[in-house]
């Protein structure tokens, strides 16, 4: 309760405060919603104009994308700004602040900074969800939306698992930020395609390295009635799961993280 | 029982070292360990007022740091109010105040009222503790005319007396300021100096700063940090008597005189740069008055200025007669 309260006492002075730049606001919301239009667009006419891609159609593209590209603005709403860029707080000295009050560090630096532009993914991705649903392609019933609504969870908790695991890096190196550029946002990218269209060692690297592909290839798998292994049907149901314990241990990383960490001098 | 003890506690850090090979660098890094605090102990009562003074790097703030929870000693203990101010950081939190003089707790695009009332949230103040302090810091502090303004369009001085209030706001058993009056103007120094005094005795005060005149009118105990270690750590006016109680005048002459430091007595130590004398003296041994007789009599002067010797004067006194 108490967390809600601050959260949201957060939330309604970050707005108050972004009035003062409401131009950056819209600009920013209105470029992140045209970058990823864009990536539905292509989609769309690849499978119009060329064919499906490894037997996916484009409201299944839509789906597989869709469910990656949510869980990540919403988990970046809470932790982009602030965990998965904590190299900028640790220089700026503002965790040496947080560090002062009784609170969670990890809640304080999840309402620190709401991150707005996220909204215009969240929005253009229920767009394009919208317009899949609405082609009737997609196999429905309240079993399916139970799940997933089960694994827009699991796919938030790996995406947030993710997020905290760069941010703590910078306990240690400043550098964070350019190995999730690399770990995090160049090999979660290829997540936006099928993984049968992979060689199996990307295949082996996003299951069980990097497991990208438990936040949308496998439950979109069993969702969309694709899966075909028993492998795949266990990766399915298991996401969630999955998720939850990688945010488990990421968590821990960051309070093991944070007994190294030496501050910035002064 | 003691609010703050600290047993033979020691932190270092590790510091690459820059062999100047650019390539070698790349490869394999050197590193260093530097001592920041070794075998610091110290045990500090409740109520008690104390400036910690030292050199840059001497390893004030990381004492400090230690004792907020914000970092981890490698070895010896803390304890804060009884307790392990990192293992609970969060209740140890609660029961202190923190003012660093160089990082904000304010939001800067918005009124410190709005900060205020978030911290009540955190700290959880009751509203009667909540009003009464906002009340008596926004009267004592004189900040009722900008406490609704955004914080960016403060001045330093108006700022730093409302990062004061935040730190007070939920009565906290220990406060902590490091560096609070650096940069500020004669009147806003005076004004923070007075509230300090009046906490004192009810709230336990470590003090770091450059300005002597803070620690010698807030705090009765002083301790010394030089590399990491303890140099003094004793009552303010005992060391004044050991260390002497150094002054320092300037003399503008009309002109430059390379020969006018041959006057003065043999206790001051004096140095000559451009047109004026610099002369530093243990007041306990010599009189101002004495000195600029000596210097009248022989020379033309054009302005006199007496002030007390800042810290580094003292510091450096102590750290002759400790080398």
């Amino acid at each position: 309760m108490g967390f809600l309260d601050i959260y949201f006492f957060y939330i309604r002075k970050f707005f108050s405060a972004r009035a003062e730049y409401r131009l950056n606001f819209w600009i920013g919301l209105v470029a992140n919603f045209i970058t990823y239009f864009f990536t539905y667009i292509t989609y769309w006419i690849i499978t119009t104009e060329l064919a499906d891609i490894a037997g996916w159609n484009f409201s299944q593209l839509c789906m597989l994308y869709g469910t990656s590209l949510l869980t990540y603005a919403l988990a970046g709403t809470l932790l982009w700004y602030s965990v998965y860029n904590l190299s900028e707080l640790i220089v700026k000295g503002t965790l040496d602040v947080l560090l002062i009050r009784p609170m969670g560090v990890l809640r304080q630096l999840i309402c620190n900074r709401f991150g707005d532009t996220f909204l215009a993914q969240i929005l253009v991705t229920v767009i394009f969800l919208g317009v899949a649903v609405s082609r009737q392609e997609i196999p429905l019933g309240p079993g399916k939306v139970i799940y997933f609504i089960l694994i827009l969870i699991g796919g938030v908790c790996i995406q947030a698992a993710g997020m905290i695991a760069v941010g703590t890096l910078s306990f240690w190196t400043v550098k964070s930020q350019e190995i999730g550029d690399i770990f995090y946002y160049k090999i979660r990218s290829l997540t936006k395609y099928p993984l049968s269209l992979f060689p199996v060692i990307i295949q082996k690297l996003l299951t069980f390295i990097l497991p990208w592909a438990f936040i949308n290839y496998y439950p979109c798998l069993l969702l969309l009635d694709k899966d075909s292994t028993k492998f795949e049907m266990i990766c399915g149901y298991l996401s969630p799961v999955i998720g939850v314990l990688l945010l488990i241990v990421s968590v821990k990383f960051f309070y093991f993280g944070l007994r190294h960490y030496t501050g910035t001098g002064s | 029982m003691n609010d703050i003890t600290l047993e033979k506690v020691s932190k270092s850090y590790l510091v690459p070292i820059r062999s100047g090979k650019p390539f070698k660098d790349l490869v394999k890094r050197q590193y260093q360990t530097i001592d920041a605090v070794r075998n610091i102990s110290m045990e500090i009562a409740h109520g008690e007022a104390v400036g910690l003074i030292g050199p840059n790097g001497a390893g004030k703030s990381t004492t400090l740091k230690m004792l907020t929870g914000i970092l981890v000693p490698d070895s010896g203990s803390i304890t804060v109010f009884g307790k392990d101010p990192f293992a609970q950081r969060k209740r140890n939190c609660s029961n202190i105040g923190v003012l660093f003089g160089q990082k904000s707790q304010l939001w800067w695009d918005l009124p410190a009222k709005d900060t205020f009332v978030l911290l009540k949230k955190i700290y959880k103040i009751p509203d009667q503790i909540f009003e009464k302090n906002m009340e008596k810091y926004t009267d004592v502090l004189d900040v009722s005319r900008y406490i609704d303004q955004p914080v960016r369009q403060l001045s330093l001085g108006q700022r730093t007396r409302l990062e004061l209030m935040a730190s007070l706001l939920h009565n906290p058993g220990i406060l902590f300021l490091d560096e609070p009056t650096l940069g500020l103007d004669v009147a806003v120094k005076r004004q923070i100096r007075e509230l300090l005094q009046m906490l004192k005795g009810e709230t336990t005060i470590i003090l770091t700063s450059h300005d002597m005149k803070d620690i010698d009118i807030v705090c009765e105990r002083l301790v010394v940090i030089d590399k990491g270690s303890i140099v003094i750590d004793d009552a303010i006016d005992r060391v004044k008597k050991t260390y002497g109680n150094m002054e320092k005048i300037e003399i503008k002459l009309k002109e430059a005189d390379r020969e006018a430091v041959r006057f003065l007595p043999l206790e001051v130590h004096a140095q000559i740069e451009e047109n004026t004398i610099i002369c530093n003296y243990d007041v306990n041994r010599i009189h101002s008055a004495d000195i600029l007789q000596c210097v009248l009599q022989h020379c033309s002067v054009m302005d006199v200025s007496i002030m007390s010797a800042d810290i580094d004067d003292i510091i450096e006194k102590i750290y002759q007669e400790s080398h």
